[in-house]
């Protein structure tokens, strides 16, 4: 083969138990890669982002001449997906151990489809003066209590998922986390309420209109009093 | 069969001067510095320290070195962290071989795997690299071990290349399948090819203040064209594969073959990542994402061309180099 500067002759055990594991490397990797759609269930279909992407694609097909109810579409990708993960589990679950001991895992998948209701959190505090005041809003330069660490991008990764109103216990672990630190830090405060503000994100024109993007409502609020922050003894923990 | 197996084995069996991997090395390891140290930076730790130890959740991974080490508890995330950082200084200037990427890769798992629902693809593309750091070593330029070993900062020795193309496979992977993952209809024209818009105004990722929002719909043309280009070209990545492929076999003839030799379809597909990475960068946060990934972007390319480019990168190399038709060598670096 003329691509090649190794010659038939020159090759070895070594040669062909090294092409052996690229091959096999490559292969587990592509079958790894492949599109992840989860298992779903009824619940994952309620999501109206979901809905929203079935709906448009239902359009398309429409257009194609396929038409589908949303009971069907619902039924037909509930198959499909868990049908299509139960064959991923048979192939790729006796080869996990490699992906977990090599990091050479593998699920890539970036804003698939767009949340166009996210939310931002927020964090407020009632001083023992009865008056409520915003500590953090994320995006918001005038309260900007712990910006860094709200803005790192771990943080926001976890966040994300409460903007998808995903993880409610973790949000519930994050409140208790945050009101204690707030506490720490403000002697006066009295109540802290930690909660999702959800913004319906605006078309071009009416952002252009109006320049800004408008708080819809509010999810899980989170109260907390400082009695609720169980404070550690560093001398005894460390014990 | 036969035939084909001794082709393959002969193919992963070439070797070739190291120095593409040798920067794929420096470059993942800032990377790396980068991303443990703006844990540090921003108090991000917290998240990866257990709740009973301070920490925001009850962390439960069964990672094998934090099971060793004895959980998430502050002097264990700290000591990782700190030999995160440490590792990654002597992968980045190339000392102690595959050592330094296997410490860091085992690490990094270790502090990944505590919070993973915090963390993203930027993660594994880390992991993926280090792995094939382990195995390549790419050390063998561009090093203090060069430096110590030969006296010289560069060298032409030859060494396998096949993980070079495994993480030129990889980028096209990562891409192809990251592009079909995009089903969501803001990405087509029934969607008014929205995303790019939609995800500039998300207020997990962006990394503006949305008192200053209104920008972005005055963008929104731009918005679009980046939409539609930037799905294009992710799922179409997989064609610079076909791409080398036709170009290492020039010999076997037909009009893709001749059209290989004419066209470099790095180049394009290149200028648009670094775009569309450099966008994502200074509007998003998407913490070291654009950065691992345009870090494989450097295995596209052999020696020749970076030398032919960048002279000083052959410069006191001893001249033992062993290529000769290698897969990605263009006669074009423009």
């Amino acid at each position: 083969m003329s691509e090649s500067s190794v010659s038939v002759s020159e090759l070895r055990l070594r040669d062909h138990l090294r092409a052996l594991f690229v091959a096999a490397h490559v292969a587990l990797i592509t079958l790894m890669a492949l599109p992840n759609p989860r298992r779903i269930n009824e619940r994952d279909l309620a999501d109206p982002a979901l809905q929203e992407v079935f709906s448009d694609w239902r359009e398309v097909l429409e257009a194609a001449g396929v038409s589908l109810t949303p009971e069907e579409t619902n039924t037909l990708v509930m198959s499909f997906a868990n049908q299509y993960m139960d064959a991923r589990a048979v192939v790729l679950d006796p080869v996990r151990p490699y992906f977990q001991y090599t990091g050479a895992n593998q699920a890539w998948q970036m804003f698939g489809y767009l949340n166009r209701t996210p939310a931002r959190l927020s964090v407020e505090v009632l001083s023992q003066g009865g008056e409520w005041s915003t500590l953090f809003l994320a995006r918001d330069p005038e309260h900007d209590w712990r910006r860094a660490l709200f803005d790192s991008e771990r943080m926001r990764g976890m966040v994300n998922h409460y903007s998808w109103r995903e993880r409610r216990g973790g949000f519930r672990m994050l409140a208790d986390w945050v009101s204690c630190e707030v506490f720490l830090e403000e002697p006066n405060a009295k109540l802290v309420r930690m909660s999702m503000k959800q913004v319906q994100l605006p078309t071009p024109d009416v952002l252009r209109e109006t320049g800004r993007i408008s708080t819809r409502r509010t999810y899980w609020p989170e109260f907390r009093y400082a009695d609720d922050c169980i404070w550690i003894d560093d001398s005894e923990a460390t014990e | 069969m036969s035939g084909r197996w001794q082709r393959w084995v002969r193919f992963v069996s070439h070797r070739e001067p190291d120095t593409p991997m040798a920067l794929f090395r420096v470059a993942v390891g800032l990377v790396i510095l980068y991303t443990h140290g703006m844990m540090l930076w921003t108090g991000g730790v917290v998240l990866w320290e257990h709740r009973d130890w301070g920490g925001i959740y009850p962390l439960g991974s069964k990672q094998w070195l934090l099971t060793l080490l004895g959980g998430p508890i502050p002097p264990v995330v700290y000591g990782l962290i700190t030999a995160a950082i440490i590792s990654a200084c002597t992968l980045t200037v190339g000392l102690f071989g595959r050592l330094s990427a296997l410490v860091c890769l085992q690490v990094s798992m270790a502090l990944f795997s505590l919070l993973p629902a915090a963390g993203g693809g930027h993660d594994r593309l880390i992991t993926n690299a280090l792995f094939i750091l382990v195995l390549a070593g790419a050390t063998t330029t561009l090093s203090l071990d060069a430096r110590i070993r030969t006296g010289r900062w560069c060298s032409s020795t030859p060494v396998p290349a096949w993980p070079r193309y495994v993480l030129w496979f990889q980028l096209c992977l990562v891409y192809g399948i990251t592009g079909v993952h995009k089903l969501g209809s803001s990405w087509f024209p029934w969607g008014g090819y929205s995303a790019v818009y939609y995800t500039l105004l998300t207020p997990s990722w962006t990394r503006y203040d949305f008192a200053s929002a209104a920008w972005v719909a005055w963008l929104h043309p731009l918005t679009q064209v980046g939409t539609a280009v930037s799905w294009l070209w992710e799922v179409s990545f997989p064609v610079v594969l076909l791409w080398a492929w036709w170009k290492h076999t020039a010999g076997r003839g037909g009009w893709l073959r001749r059209f290989a030799q004419r066209v470099d379809l790095r180049v394009p597909y290149a200028l648009i990542g670094l775009v569309m990475h450099g966008s994502l960068l200074v509007l998003l946060d998407l913490g070291p994402f654009s950065l691992i990934t345009l870090s494989f972007y450097i295995p596209m390319w052999h020696h020749d061309e970076l030398v032919q480019r960048w002279p000083w990168l052959g410069a006191d190399a001893p001249s033992e180099t062993a290529s000769s038709t290698p897969l990605g060598q263009s006669k074009t670096l423009t």
